[in-house]
């Protein structure tokens, strides 16, 4: 096991330096400049020469990307071009927060997902099976903005029982927390649920048609034994592999849902980050976001072994 | 056998259903906040209150008073869109405001009739050739990590401001400047070049800052203001702590405030109307109107911005003067004001506001929306089939581009062909710095402190002008305004600029469109909140009932 993940962190390093060249040229290649952006157009040229003097922008691109790259290696991200913050502060501050909104989602998304996908499994072509598949179809066809407005226009501006947007700390403050955290949660969980309820449905229909349930069936277990104990652990591969694909990509930053509740999370850094042209920040982000992408797709890899030893073995 | 799962029972199910529903509705209960209690003092909102308010208040700009009882103390959170970009005041960009007057001092306050206030200079004299300003430095002020200003300490400051280098948006206020030293115990003089008659407005815009942080100064504040930078998360707050030491007795009132900085302005308003945040800054106007019933909305300083569309010269067909004041003719401000602004501004023909001596009465109506005028203008320079091309704008101003929606529309009528180009800011910012945009709506300021200071914006400056062939704008232009400058006669001064503001109405590279006013949405429990003459929101007198 240990040799096998080894030798799967090592593939991870040429795929992070193609990254990182990538995204060093593709954010240069963008019209704009954060000396711009940060001075504005009322200057005069010197004093936009000056302000990119100093923000390093005058040295060619590929001395630009060995002084950054060598800088990476050495733990150090560097500073934002606008703000002089150090990077790693930044995400470091930010991270927290998109971690969270991530882990609520996902849990709103199972919370969901799993009675849904099974109950529409068991009443497959039933009136059940129709509901649930009508819940999809909507969870994945509204947009993530539209519920995310609707929710605060209902909840917090009508009703007025959460807040429209913020956060609070949920370990400090564990009931602001959860006041905060919940419409963005819901807005972000129930398209993932819908997507996990139809890889849950389509597993444990195929698994129901395996020899080794109708075997359990014909011993006489319970339905309920049956599929929690033979249908549900043998249907998840797939939907792990989901869930993880889910997990990596919400925490590269769920953009529009932390700009319509105002989450101080890394999706709303990166934006900024975009619009400003604040260089080191994106690449910064990005870098991470694919490093974690790579780091989840492996513990899938290895959840896989924990949820049917023969995988592992093999 | 059959893989049709067995019955789980209806009595669980009707239980897990039952729970469910109980459960959901327990936790949302939960959630639920208390209605805030009205103070009962507070009387309901005048149903014939107008939509927004008509003008700037005068003078100290206090928001409506109808709350009762004003307490000191307490936290001021006063929501904004879009990230200050740096902690450096000498950075005067839109974003930065919110910190500006209330981390750091200015040598002087200006009201909103732009009269100067003793700050951190108590006194300000010139000398007989007024080519040399001597400054009178406050003493026992504190900077928010220590120490104390000195006379040298504003040395430092302005020969920061002299720089083209460091100077950054103060330079092109004292690029006049030539030297600056102590004089005496408590003094400083500065000498100029020339007669530069706005430079005392201008002492309101340079901050007081401490020159050991200069270099660090994006990140980390070096202000005496009423309020210390207690912490800044980019993207999500900056919170402010009452400074203890402040030199103006008193004040500031509230204990701390938040600068709580959105994303966008819908969800800037959903926190106003719920009541998170006392104070909004920038309401869109279409919001405004529905807004005033339930908060107080308040116009800030009139002419602080304006909206233009701007033509370059450069380039074919608008290197033609005639195609410019045909298009001029095209442009349907009532409707962009009507339409886009929601009524909070009403169309201008001059950029300088009637109170500015730059302000001419005999050009009022002179370019009226009038199709049939603009189709024979076009014409007789000789595009009779119309004209093609592109207008971008600024999405950070999306306003701007809904101006261009109109202007789009009443073009065609005239068969001109015109194509809207939205950009981000960075990718706006590269076309207007290197000219190469053929039309453009856009905001300038600084006509409402000194008309001059209109030739600090890019498209109305004296050299590296975008919109002009050898970066040169017209000679009338330059020399009217320069001749403004160098008169500190008010009639003199009127008298000088008039040949400057003829060129303006002549050339017409630049049409005004509006004034910008920048809304403020207040709750109505809060008080005594004013703003500066760039619509700064100053908190230190703010109470809340």
């Amino acid at each position: 096991m240990g040799a096998y993940i080894a030798r799967r962190l090592i593939q991870v390093i040429p795929v992070i330096i193609f990254v990182s060249i990538i995204v060093f040229i593709m954010i240069r290649l963008i019209p704009g400049d954060p000396a711009l952006v940060l001075l504005g157009t009322d200057v005069t040229p010197q004093q936009m020469a000056a302000e990119r003097l100093k923000m390093g922008l005058d040295q060619p691109i590929y001395i630009q990307y060995l002084i950054w790259a060598g800088n990476m290696v050495r733990g150090d991200l560097g500073k934002s071009f606008i703000n002089d913050f150090p990077v790693s502060q930044l995400i470091l501050k930010k991270l927290p927060a998109t971690v969270e909104l991530s882990v609520a989602a996902l849990i709103v998304a199972a919370l969901l997902s799993f009675p849904l996908g099974i109950v529409s499994a068991l009443k497959n072509g039933k009136w059940p099976d129709r509901l649930i598949t009508l819940y999809n179809s909507l969870a994945m066809g509204i947009p993530s903005f539209w519920l995310g407005i609707l929710l605060v226009l209902v909840f917090a501006l009508q009703f007025k029982w959460l807040p429209p947007s913020g956060f609070a700390d949920i370990v400090e403050s564990p009931q602001e927390g959860f006041r905060y955290i919940l419409m963005p949660a819901i807005t972000l969980g129930v398209f993932i649920s819908a997507v996990w309820a139809r890889f849950i449905k389509s597993s444990i229909l195929e698994t129901l048609t395996l020899d080794y349930v109708r075997t359990a069936h014909s011993k006489g277990l319970k339905q309920n034994v049956v599929i929690t104990r033979h249908v549900l652990r043998n249907a998840m591969i797939p939907v792990v592999t989901v869930f993880g694909l889910n997990f990596g990509s919400l925490l590269g930053g769920a953009v529009i849902t932390e700009s319509i509740f105002d989450w101080p999370g890394v999706g709303r850094l990166l934006v900024q980050s975009l619009l400003t042209r604040d260089y080191s920040i994106v690449q910064a982000l990005i870098l991470m976001a694919v490093i974690v992408y790579l780091l989840v797709n492996l513990m899938t890899d290895l959840l896989y072994g924990v949820i049917d030893p023969r995988i592992s073995r093999s | 056998m059959s893989t049709e799962p067995k019955s789980l029972g209806m009595s669980r199910r009707e239980f897990l259903r039952a729970s469910t529903l109980f459960l959901g509705g327990s936790v949302l209960a939960a959630c639920a906040v208390p209605p805030t209690p009205v103070p009962t003092a507070v009387p309901p909102p005048p149903t014939t209150a107008p939509a927004v308010a008509t003008s700037a208040p005068p003078a100290a700009t206090a928001a409506p008073t109808a709350a009762p009882v004003a307490k000191a103390g307490g936290r001021i959170v006063l929501g904004t869109v879009g990230d200050l970009s740096s902690l450096d005041p000498f950075y005067m960009s839109f974003n930065n405001y919110p910190m500006m007057e209330n981390v750091y001092d200015q040598f002087v306050r200006l009201d909103n009739q732009v009269k100067p206030n003793p700050a951190i200079a108590t006194e300000w004299t010139t000398s007989a050739d007024n080519l040399k300003l001597t400054l009178k430095i406050r003493s026992g002020v504190e900077y928010h990590d220590g120490g104390t200003v000195t006379p040298d300490d504003v040395v430092k400051v302005i020969k920061r401001a002299l720089s083209s280098e460091t100077g950054s948006h103060q330079y092109t206020n004292w690029q006049n400047g030539t030297d600056v030293a102590v004089a005496g115990n408590d003094s400083v003089v500065v000498t100029f070049k020339q007669v530069t008659a706005y430079i005392i407005s201008a002492l309101g815009f340079i901050s007081m800052l401490k020159p050991s942080l200069f270099d660090t100064l994006k990140g980390k504040e070096g202000g005496t203001g009423a309020f210390s930078v207690k912490e800044w998360v980019p993207n999500d707050y900056l919170d402010l702590l009452k400074f203890p030491k402040y030199w103006n007795q008193g004040k500031p009132l509230p204990d701390s405030a938040r600068v709580k900085i959105f994303a966008d302005p819908p969800t800037m308003v959903s926190a106003l109307e719920a009541g998170t945040i006392d104070i909004a800054m920038s309401l869109p106007p279409s919001d405004a109107q529905r807004l005033a019933a339930k908060v107080a909305v308040v116009k800030a300083q009139e002419a602080a911005n304006f909206y233009y569309f701007a033509m370059n010269t450069k380039n074919p067909p608008f290197d033609k003067k005639e195609v410019r004041q045909a298009i001029a003719f095209a442009i349907d401000k009532d409707s962009i004001c009507k339409n886009v602004l929601f009524g909070v501004s009403s169309p201008i023909d001059l950029p300088w506001p009637k109170f500015s001596f730059a302000y001419d009465s005999k050009y009022e109506g002179m370019y009226k929306y009038d199709l049939d005028e603009a189709k024979k203008r076009l014409a007789a320079a000789g595009y009779p089939n119309g004209i093609t091309f592109a207008i971008p704008s600024n999405n950070a101003a999306p306003e701007t581009l809904q101006m261009g929606q109109i202007i789009q529309a009443s073009l065609a009528k005239i068969g001109c062909t015109v194509t809207l180009n939205p950009l981000d800011t960075a990718q706006y910012n590269t076309i207007v710095q290197a000219g190469t945009f053929q039309a453009n709506i856009s905001i300038a300021g600084g006509t409402q402190w000194f008309p001059t200071r209109i030739a600090a914006s890019s498209l109305y400056r004296f050299v590296n002008n975008t919109c002009w062939p050898n970066g040169t704008p017209p000679k009338a232009w330059i020399d009217g305004l320069n001749a403004a400058d160098a008169q500190l006669d008010a009639a003199k001064q009127k008298e000088a600029i008039k040949p400057a503001v003829a060129s303006f109405m002549d050339e017409m590279w630049s049409l005004p469109i509006a004034f910008r006013f920048t809304l403020y949405g207040l709750q109505k429990n809060v008080t005594n909140f004013a703003f500066g003459v760039f619509d700064q929101p100053r908190l230190e007198g703010v109470t809340k009932a």
